[in-house]
């Protein structure tokens, strides 16, 4: 479903990836995440607090997160250093970043990233639906999946649990 | 340029990107810092002419950094290289004394823009 939420975050990976990486991404589906979606090697994983909370994951391949580097720095890794890791992490938080630009939310707060190495599926509870953007880029393809909820009024934040299952 | 400028970020690709940039301006006496903590560390105990600083940081925030260097009567250039670009956190951080601000994604000629900018300043 294309949500506010959802647009924001297609909007802010097509943005970010076209203006530090140089690489196109266009949208070709919105579902639940499935375990085909494992075929990811990397997880960039933001916690998102506040009017809306829950968390942002940017799945890539190994490939894909050698060449974002490589776009980065100029010199394109051919292992999985310290480099590739901080290069996922600062690329979903300029993610996340422009998607809470776009939603016009000041009451929201981003956690630091964190990256998972490994193919491995993330479950959002039994109450929490995940939506997952699928991408197509030149590199392959990209995934950003979502769980968010608009929180009410209560000073005491909501926070969405969520699992990683390797 | 001669002046010694700190540069805080947690994500060591980040401060490889803007490293260059700073080496491009001429400027190659750089302190790195990779959190908050860290880099208020080093600011008391060395002389800066520059601090750009990440937001978002472990330890302790970009913002609560510019406030200690506020708080310790230093009125270098502090520019805070952030996604953090909404209004209420920007007035936050002018009020605590931010000298400019960079956001990300940005491109190596502004950030060099700025750096000329407030580095002349202190050169004249």
């Amino acid at each position: 479903m294309l949500t506010s939420e959802n647009q924001a975050f297609q909007k802010a990976v097509e943005e970010i990836l076209a203006s530090c990486l140089s690489c196109d991404a266009t949208l070709k589906e919105i579902g639940e995440t499935t375990p085909a979606d494992r075929i990811h090697e990397i997880k960039g994983i933001i916690g998102i607090s506040g009017a809306i909370c829950g968390t942002a994951a940017l799945s890539i391949t190994r490939d894909f997160a050698y060449k974002a580097t490589g776009a980065l720095l100029g010199e394109t890794p051919t292992e999985l250093n310290s480099d590739v890791v901080d290069a996922v992490g600062e690329i979903v938080n300029m993610i996340a970043g422009r998607a809470r630009v776009l939603l016009g939310n000041e009451a929201t707060n981003m956690s630091l990233p964190s990256v998972i190495l490994g193919q491995c599926e993330i479950a959002f509870g039994s109450e929490n639906h995940g939506t997952c953007l699928r991408f197509e880029t030149p590199w392959g393809p990209v995934s950003m999946e979502l769980v968010l909820k608009q929180q009410s009024n209560s000073p005491i934040p909501n926070v969405t649990p969520v699992a990683i299952l390797a | 340029m001669d002046q010694k400028v700190l540069l805080a970020d947690d994500s060591g690709v980040m401060r490889k990107i803007i490293l260059r940039a700073l080496n491009a301006a001429g400027v190659t006496d750089v302190i790195e810092a990779a959190d908050g903590s860290q880099a208020w560390a080093s600011f008391q105990s060395t002389q800066f002419d520059m601090v750009l600083t990440d937001w978002n940081m472990p330890m302790m925030t970009g913002l609560e950094l510019l406030k200690n260097i506020r708080q310790a009567g230093s009125t270098i250039p502090v520019i805070m290289i952030t996604t953090e670009s909404e209004r209420g956190r920007v007035i936050e951080a002018i009020q605590a004394g931010v000298s400019d601000f960079l956001p990300k994604p940005f491109e190596n000629e502004l950030l060099q823009e700025k750096l000329i900018k407030h580095l002349s300043a202190i050169a004249s």
